[in-house]
């Protein structure tokens, strides 16, 4: 199963314009696996979690992710994990996949292109994308974590599952920015 | 790069060189992170290359401003400890130029030597490895777990521990253990109770606490403790001929924190003892206030209550020297202060905690023993913030709280561990904390006033105290112990017994 997983490029189109066209949002992964989420008319949304192997944040949310991903994916959400740091090696994301029971499909951004395009800062960190090419959410999973080593019994905020819900109700995400608490993301100038 | 004249300030010195790995984080790095931020230890990733931290230079400069990371918890302005891990401020802001400047590497003649760890066990090999009994299966989710495991030892004869280390398997999850002597046998039936390996909760302390044992004996950190395993903590054999006392025919318990990780693991511990063959000239003595981990102290917190306050004292009958300190509590404790009022008035804060985390229970050890003279007064302050504002409430809405051995029931103590400066007066303080305790169970147990005199209790007037007449809350242990003829009453005679026994715990409780 793993071996669809994908270590690992990233695609992405040219720079999105308000258009009714979808942006092109191309995940492939070494295996020969392409993911072009857009080209399926049924998905209504896109979740791009930034992760890492070793941030204990991020980690701690993968059975979450796991749970929404499953929830969601009949309702027409693709869920997508993606590792920031172009560094990951391919052996380490395959190990990370199969000790966190990852079911979606992960890519290592070796450019850092996806990362730097949505401007992502942490891990863990989402992004809900919808067809017209907007972000109408990007934080935290939800506010179990309220900052470092502090953290709730119970999340009391679920703010990417509302999101998604308020997508597929077509209505406005209430709050479509938090911040999430996890690892900074180290971008790489070049 | 220009050499700054050396008649210029250090401020301008430090502002005009450039910050470089090589020169200046990597021993910063290696001396204050490495330790656990290394392979096998309990550091979630790395830092030790430069592109470990080059890497993760944003994440570190944020806990090290948050002052997360190094974990350290007392802020106690006027008693330094030896274990302090705290960065001073001009450390952080070194940091901080670093990642300002753009993390640089710095000149490649000048690679810092990486620093070298023992392989295996940190102190090196030890005298016994024990294994845990059984395997526990962690969950990749849910709330923290607390259980303890045995690992059985029965020795044939008395050994004299100097240091403890542990190895646990499930490295992401556990988070931290506090390892206790039982030498009552209770932890062998316990264990695998409920079908797992281990046991819930720490019964075990509980027959030593009612059973006659003793529950200031041999101890080290706690009731029959012998030490932790704290992240960040590295395993340190005690000074000079310093051991714990671990009787003969006892078992091992480790009460294990977990915090699931996000992946399943197993748990398989292992422990590495190490001994010494002489007893020590001086026992350490933990005084631990209020006694049993708060039990004496019947927290019983309301729901909603921001400011609970839990307090203890204790007069040292004889001069000692105070070694380490350290604290227990679970989530809503919010500040834990421990003061010494010397016989001349003069206060000294031995603890102050002011953002109790119970993620970070460490055991502080004072840089140099602290004298504290015949008739010092100890005082413990513990305050719990009950409200559904305190974001580490266990329970939303919050709920009454009370003492109790589950993580999200109460607990609350201070221990100061000491060494009574002559070897001769080591009984009279053991004495003073047996009485301490007495007291303090006394006043848990005590009648209200009224119910101390015998006559009271005979509301029909017939000169008997009938089973009924006897306050329900004590009536057990009243005619269990006074109505000698079993005919649930008490007659004159028993009476007077009884009258006896209250004045005794009068006495007790007022002297």
């Amino acid at each position: 199963m793993w071996r669809f997983i994908i270590t690992l490029a990233v695609f992405l189109g040219p720079p999105v314009l308000a258009s009714a066209k979808p942006p092109e949002l191309t995940i492939k992964d070494l295996a020969g696996r392409t993911h072009t989420p857009w080209s399926d008319e049924k998905i209504k949304a896109v979740v791009i979690a930034f992760v890492s192997t070793d941030c204990p944040i991020a980690n701690f949310y993968q059975p979450s992710l796991r749970r929404l991903s499953k929830e969601f994916a009949e309702k027409g959400v693709a869920f997508y994990q993606i590792h920031p740091n172009p560094d990951v090696a391919p052996e380490d994301a395959k190990q990370h996949f199969r000790d966190f029971e990852i079911t979606v499909p992960v890519a290592i951004d070796r450019e850092q292109r996806l990362t730097k395009k949505v401007k992502a800062t942490t891990t863990p960190e989402v992004f809900v994308l919808t067809p017209d090419g907007k972000t109408v959410y990007r934080g935290r999973i939800d506010d179990t974590y309220t900052t470092f080593g502090k953290r709730r019994s119970a999340p009391t905020r679920h703010d990417l599952k509302e999101a998604l819900e308020a997508v597929l109700a077509g209505k406005k995400v209430e709050v479509p920015v938090t911040k999430s608490v996890g690892c900074r993301i180290f971008i790489e100038d070049k | 790069m220009i050499r700054i004249p050396v008649l210029l300030s250090l401020f301008t010195i430090s502002s005009m060189a450039e910050t470089t790995f090589n020169d200046n984080i990597a021993p910063l790095i290696h001396e204050n992170c490495t330790g656990c931020h290394r392979p096998g230890q309990s550091g979630p990733f790395p830092l030790i290359t430069y592109q470990d931290v080059r890497k993760r230079s944003g994440t570190i400069e944020e806990v090290l401003l948050d002052r997360y990371m190094p974990p350290w918890k007392p802020v106690n302005e006027n008693i330094h400890f030896a274990n302090d891990r705290r960065l001073s401020d001009e450390e952080i802001e070194l940091f901080s130029a670093w990642v300002e400047a753009g993390t640089p590497e710095g000149d490649p003649e000048k690679k810092p030597v990486l620093p070298d760890f023992p392989s295996t066990w940190y102190l090196g090999k030890p005298d016994l490895v024990l294994t845990m009994k059984g395997s526990f299966e962690v969950p990749a989710e849910g709330r923290d777990i607390y259980r303890s495991f045995l690992f059985p030892l029965q020795l044939p004869e008395d050994k004299w521990v100097k240091a403890v280390e542990l190895r646990p398997k499930a490295k992401s999850s556990v988070h931290h253990a506090l390892f206790f002597i039982d030498s009552s046998g209770e932890a062998r039936k316990d264990d695998g109770k409920d079908g797992q390996a281990g046991f819930r909760g720490m019964s075990f302390l509980r027959g030593q606490f009612t059973a006659g044992g003793d529950p200031v004996a041999g101890a080290f950190g706690g009731a029959s403790g012998l030490g932790g395993h704290v992240p960040g903590a590295t395993p340190a054999k005690l000074p000079g001929d310093l051991a714990m006392f671990l009787p003969k025919g006892s078992d091992i318990v480790m009460q294990t924190h977990f915090h699931p990780s996000g992946k399943k693991e197993t748990e398989q511990a292992e422990l590495a003892l190490y001994f010494t063959d002489k007893a020590p000239d001086k026992n350490l003595v933990p005084i631990q206030l209020p006694p049993v981990f708060g039990r004496t102290a019947r927290i019983d917190i309301p729901a909603g209550e921001k400011n609970y306050l839990v307090e203890d004292r204790m007069t040292l009958p004889v001069p000692v020297e105070a070694v380490l300190v350290g604290g227990h509590a679970h989530y809503i404790c919010r500040t834990m202060t421990m003061t010494a009022t010397l016989p001349d008035g003069k206060v000294m804060t031995l603890l102050d905690i002011q953002d109790w985390d119970l993620d970070w229970q460490d055991r502080y050890q004072f840089e140099k023993p602290i004298s504290l003279p015949a008739g010092t007064v100890l005082k413990s302050k513990i305050t719990y913030d009950n409200s559904a504002g305190n974001t580490e409430n266990p329970f939303s809405p919050p709920r009454r709280i009370k003492w109790g051995q589950e993580s999200t029931d109460e607990m609350g103590s201070i221990t100061l561990t000491v060494i009574p400066k002559n070897k001769e007066d080591a009984p009279a303080l053991t004495n003073a904390q047996r009485s301490h305790l007495v007291q303090s169970v006394a006043r848990r147990v005590m009648p209200e006033k009224e119910k101390m005199e015998v006559q009271s209790y005979d509301s029909n007037g017939d000169g008997l105290v009938q089973e009924n007449e006897v306050p329900a809350r004590f009536r057990r242990q009243i005619l269990g112990r006074y109505d000698k003829n079993g005919d649930k009453a008490l007659d004159q005679e028993e009476q007077a017994e009884l009258q006896k026994g209250l004045n005794a715990l009068r006495s007790l409780l007022t002297r």
